[in-house]
C-alpha cells in the first residue's frame, strides 16, 4: 500500500507540470485547468492498481480532455447564467486569464475560439505530438473525424493569418 | 502555408508552456486528492453496499411471486382429447333420432372406399352395434347423398356397400 502511494507521488511530482500545461491549452483558464488536473489525478488514483503497470498519463490525459470538453459544453449552456464571484463572472466571460497570453496574444484568441474538439486535437497534436491514431484514442473517436476535425481547426487558423497579413 | 502553420502552432505551445509550472502547492494538492479519493473507495462500496443487498432482495422476491403465481407456471392441466370420450356409448333407444344427427363421414365423400369404415372407425372396440345405426339410417336417409339410388351398388360392387354386405 506504501509503495503504491509512493509510486503514485513520483506519478504526480513527474506529471504535473505536463498536464497542468496541457490542461491550459485546452480551457484557457489556469484556475479551471489546476481543478481538472486534480480531477484527473483522483480518477488516476482510483484506478491505480490497474494503470501503475500500463500508461497512467495517457488514462489521465484522456481524462483531462474529456473533462475539458464537458466543461466547454457546460460553460455554452450557462453563458447567459453567470454566478459566483468576480474571479467566476470573469471567468465565464472569457476574460484573458491564460499564461500564454504574452507569447501571440492573437493565436491564442483563435485557438480560444475554437470548438473545444477542434482544439483538443491541436492541442494533442502539436502540443502533445500524438498521432492520430492516438488522438483518436485519447478522444474516443474515429480517425476520419480526427482529420476532419484537424483540417476544420487548420482552416480557421490560416483564414486568421490570411487576415492578420491583409 | 501548412508547414508554417504546424511551426508555427509548436512554437507558439512551446513558448507558453514556458511560462506554465505546477509549483509545490499544486503538486501537493494533487497528490492529497489523489490519496484522498483512493481510499474514499472502500467508502463508496460500504455505501452502496445496503442499497444493492436491498434491490437484490426485492429482485428475489418479484422471482418468486411471480413462478409461484404466474398463471399457468405451477404445471399445466393434463391434456384434453380433442375427440369424444372413449367410453362407449349406450346404445340408442330407438334408431329414429340417430338419422336426425349428422351424416357420418363417408356419406360425405362417395368415393371413399367403404370397406375400410366399419372396421377403421371403431378400432379401440367400439360396440359392432353403432355399425348397423350408422350404415342403416343412410340407407334410408333422405338427405344422404349416397343413397342407393345416388350410387348404385351395380356401379361399385364392393362388399362394404350399403345393403350388399353389411349386416343389418
Amino acid at each position: 500500500m506504501r509503495g503504491a502511494e509512493a509510486a503514485f507521488d513520483d506519478f504526480a511530482a513527474a506529471t504535473a507540470s505536463r498536464l497542468l500545461r496541457t490542461a491550459v491549452f485546452l480551457v484557457y483558464d489556469r484556475h479551471l485547468a489546476e481543478d481538472l488536473v486534480q480531477i484527473a489525478y483522483e480518477r488516476v488514483a482510483r484506478r491505480w492498481g490497474r494503470l501503475a503497470d500500463g500508461d497512467p498519463e495517457a488514462y489521465a490525459r484522456r481524462v483531462l480532455v474529456n473533462l475539458a470538453i464537458d466543461e466547454a459544453k457546460r460553460r455554452s449552456r450557462r453563458r447567459d447564467t453567470p454566478v459566483g464571484s468576480v474571479a467566476d463572472v470573469e471567468r465565464l466571460a472569457g476574460a484573458p486569464a491564460a499564461p500564454g497570453d504574452a507569447a501571440g496574444g492573437d493565436l491564442d484568441e483563435v485557438l480560444r475560439a475554437l470548438p473545444a474538439k477542434q482544439r483538443a486535437v491541436v492541442v494533442l497534436r502539436y502540443w502533445c505530438d500524438l498521432t492520430e491514431h492516438e488522438i483518436a484514442e485519447t478522444l474516443g473517436i474515429s480517425r476520419g473525424t480526427v482529420k476532419s476535425h484537424t483540417a476544420r481547426a487548420m482552416a480557421a487558423l490560416r483564414e486568421h493569418m490570411r487576415e492578420g497579413r491583409a | 502555408m501548412t508547414e508554417n502553420l504546424d511551426a508555427l502552432l509548436r512554437r507558439h505551445y512551446r513558448a507558453a508552456a514556458g511560462e506554465i509550472h505546477a509549483d509545490a502547492a499544486a503538486v501537493r494538492r494533487f497528490r492529497d486528492a489523489g490519496h484522498a479519493a483512493a481510499h474514499a473507495r472502500p467508502g463508496v462500496l460500504r455505501r452502496w453496499a445496503f442499497p444493492a443487498l436491498a434491490a437484490a432482495v426485492t429482485a428475489a422476491v418479484l422471482v418468486a411471486v411471480a413462478v409461484l403465481f404466474w398463471p399457468g407456471g405451477r404445471g399445466s392441466e393434463p391434456p384434453r382429447p380433442m375427440a369424444p370420450p372413449a367410453t362407449p356409448l349406450p346404445p340408442p333407444a330407438s334408431p329414429t333420432p340417430v338419422p336426425e344427427a349428422p351424416a357420418p363421414d363417408r356419406t360425405a365423400s362417395p368415393g371413399e372406399d367403404p370397406t375400410a369404415s366399419p372396421g377403421e372407425r371403431s378400432p379401440a372396440g367400439t360396440p359392432t352395434a353403432t355399425p348397423p345405426t350408422a350404415t342403416s339410417p343412410t340407407a334410408t336417409s333422405p338427405t344422404a347423398t349416397s343413397s342407393p339410388t345416388a350410387a348404385p351398388p351395380t356401379a361399385r360392387p364392393s362388399p362394404g356397400l350399403p345393403g350388399s354386405g353389411l349386416p343389418g
